[in-house]
């Protein structure tokens, strides 16, 4: 009952870990455009950019309702391949409605629409052809506050393939490579048959990064991944982020703007316009660049403002 | 690296002498706070009288019931397969009733849990806000009909028209099947509605979680929100069993009078309860042995509804999801 056509689905073999990128062959096979693929050698943090990445995803005059409430309006991005964009600005700018809008999770707030386009190598993401279940299941999300099934540790990691019907070699292979891959294998690699919830918050939080790993996904949406951890905790996430964006396309909104500059490839900065008339506050893309460009030299003064900390 | 000081060392700053506490600072008990003790008192009361009623009740049922068992042999009680209390050769083998108890309990939970569960699921998770704003307040109404209500329709629509009129059964005026369906459609707003509650009350965040993995709303409703609501759902069907085990007036109107083994639903046979009701009734004397059988199985319900019990405790613990 697999929602899927098993054509498109590359058999995964757990020897060759790097399935990200066959996946990313899969789609475009289908995908209209031809964004070419480019494989990046493993690099650090601060790095050269080409000034066009092939955008996985790309937002274009995006408007965002709630009921009549415009949440944001006009936004155009786009994310580039195997890069890490932030999206920062003061809360209620926007950022986390955008977030969710990149794999439909707003489809699950009743009367939320997205007006203008959203695309996935090319595709139209809002389309009437396009099943968001499988959006969702080339596009994944880690949430602000680690939100673990309750089941085990195991039962947690496995959950996605099985649901999915993902062809797997092995699940106990499977399952330790997306534990590997999110760092969490040494600490939990004894306890896999406990559950989640024995584990720390730093430690739940990664476990949820390794389980939309498990799935296997092109781009990993993150919202505050951050927010409720302590510093130590943060800190092993950021290096996480870095060591997957090789692997995938990460897209991360945060309050932190420290941790946008240390992890970040390029960095959108939003605010909220308010409305003269009805006060409303509808959120407004100011500046998107890269990050150094963002931090160091800012081309908007609401920027500037925003990152020496002068508002928000 | 600078080396550890102790506190005598470093510039540690010492507290002056004690001031006098300025006005407005007093923290001295000012009033003794009768009002709090007294309320203390009376929750503490409600709490204890209700087990004390509990355990008057079972002292009543028991005390007639131990006369009872001085009569007759515990093992014939439960094993006999002949009830016939009133018959001038008495004989008091319970089985007859137990049977058609656990016949009309099973019809009952076969038509309320998947109606119920399927009913609280769709509440819980695939209707809009409107429609369950709508729908969970008409459910709970359902529970309020009264179970004699139940027992006519049992009577003057079920038996006679669906199950002799539409299935052509060819049941009797009384039949266990007629009383166990409707004893289940009795049942199901209960089980739909506390099982809807637990459902509704799994956090939000792993539904998100769930559909983010790629999973569909069955998927999520089945694997995610199911297993960790299951303690709630399973006190919801145990809560159905003791109504469906206790229940009195559907089966005292529509499964007959007849004290017999059933062995197929379609016969009329008498419940536990259905035998109480009659024999309540006042044609016996008290202190007879005939009035102490009321309380020898009023006993038997008593303990198999706290067998049921005990069970679903133990299967909530095992297969309890903490969220």
């Amino acid at each position: 009952m697999s929602t899927h056509d098993d054509t498109q689905v590359p058999t995964r073999n757990p020897a060759t870990p790097p399935t990200a990128a066959q996946t990313q062959e899969a789609t475009m096979a289908q995908a209209t455009t031809s964004n070419p693929i480019s494989t990046r050698p493993a690099q650090s943090a601060h790095r050269d950019l080409s000034d066009t990445p092939a955008s996985v995803l790309e937002c274009e005059d995006v408007d965002v309702y709630y009921g009549q409430f415009r949440a944001v309006r006009e936004v155009s991005l786009a994310f580039g391949h195997n890069e890490i964009t932030a999206l920062i600005g003061p809360s209620g700018c926007g950022k986390s409605t955008i977030l969710r809008s990149l794999n439909r999770m707003n489809d699950l707030v009743e009367g939320a629409r997205v007006k203008g386009s959203i695309r996935y190598w090319g595709q139209d993401m809002y389309a009437d052809a396009v099943d968001p279940i499988e959006v969702r299941r080339r596009i994944g999300m880690v949430f602000q506050k680690p939100n673990p099934f309750p089941k085990s540790i195991y039962d947690n990691i496995a959950y996605g393939p099985r649901v999915t019907g993902m062809k797997v070699a092995s699940m106990d292979d499977h399952v330790e490579q997306a534990l590997t891959r999110a760092a969490l294998w040494d600490e939990v690699k004894d306890k896999l048959k406990q559950s989640a919830y024995g584990l720390s918050g730093g430690q739940q939080q990664r476990l949820c990064i390794a389980r939309t790993i498990a799935v296997e996904p092109d781009v990993i949406l993150m919202d505050e991944p951050c927010s409720a951890l302590d510093p130590i905790a943060t800190a092993r996430i950021e290096s996480l982020m870095v060591d997957l964006r090789d692997l995938y396309t990460i897209v991360i909104v945060t309050h932190n703007m420290q941790q946008a500059a240390r992890v970040a490839d390029r960095t959108a900065f939003f605010t909220a316009g308010v409305d003269e008339e009805t006060g409303d506050r509808t959120g407004v893309l100011v500046e998107f660049d890269r990050t150094s460009k963002i931090f160091e030299n800012p081309a908007d003064q609401r920027t500037e403002d925003y990152i020496t900390g002068r508002f928000g | 690296m600078s080396a550890i000081q102790s506190p005598s060392q470093a510039g540690v700053v010492t507290p002056g002498r004690p001031a006098a506490a300025p006005p407005g600072t007093e923290i001295a008990r000012s009033s003794s706070r009768y009002g709090d003790r007294i309320v203390r008192l009376l929750l503490r009361a409600a709490a204890w009288l209700s087990i004390v009623i509990t355990v008057g009740i079972v002292v009543s049922l028991l005390v007639p019931a131990v006369a009872f068992f001085r009569e007759v042999p515990v093992l014939d009680f439960l094993t006999g397969t002949r009830w016939a209390p009133q018959f001038a050769e008495a004989s008091f083998g319970v089985l007859p009733l137990v049977t058609a108890t656990a016949w009309t309990t099973l019809i009952a939970l076969a038509v309320a849990v998947p109606f119920g569960l399927g009913a609280a699921i769709f509440l819980a998770e695939y209707a809009h806000a409107r429609t369950r704003r709508i729908l969970k307040p008409v459910l709970e109404l359902l529970a309020g009909i009264p179970t004699v209500v139940f027992g006519f329709f049992a009577l003057s629509f079920v038996a006679p028209v669906v199950l002799n009129g539409w299935l052509d059964l060819g049941v009797g005026t009384f039949s266990i099947l007629a009383a166990g369906l409707v004893m289940g459609v009795m049942i199901i707003p209960t089980v739909a509605s506390l099982s809807e509650d637990a459902m509704s009350a799994v956090p939000q965040a792993l539904r998100q979680g769930s559909a983010a993995l790629g999973a569909n709303r069955m998927q999520t409703s089945l694997r995610v929100v199911f297993p960790a609501a299951i303690s709630g759902i399973v006190a919801a069907i145990v809560l159905g069993i003791s109504r469906a085990i206790g229940e009195t007036m559907i089966v005292a109107i529509a499964a007959g009078a007849r004290a017999q083994i059933v062995s197929d639903p379609t016969m009329e046979g008498a419940t536990m309860t259905g035998f109480i009701a009659r024999m309540a009734l006042g044609d016996s004397r008290v202190g007879s042995l005939q009035y102490d059988t009321l309380f020898a199985v009023g006993l038997l319900l008593f303990v198999l509804t706290m067998i049921v019990n005990l069970i679903s405790i133990q299967l909530v613990r095992r297969f309890r999801q903490e969220y």
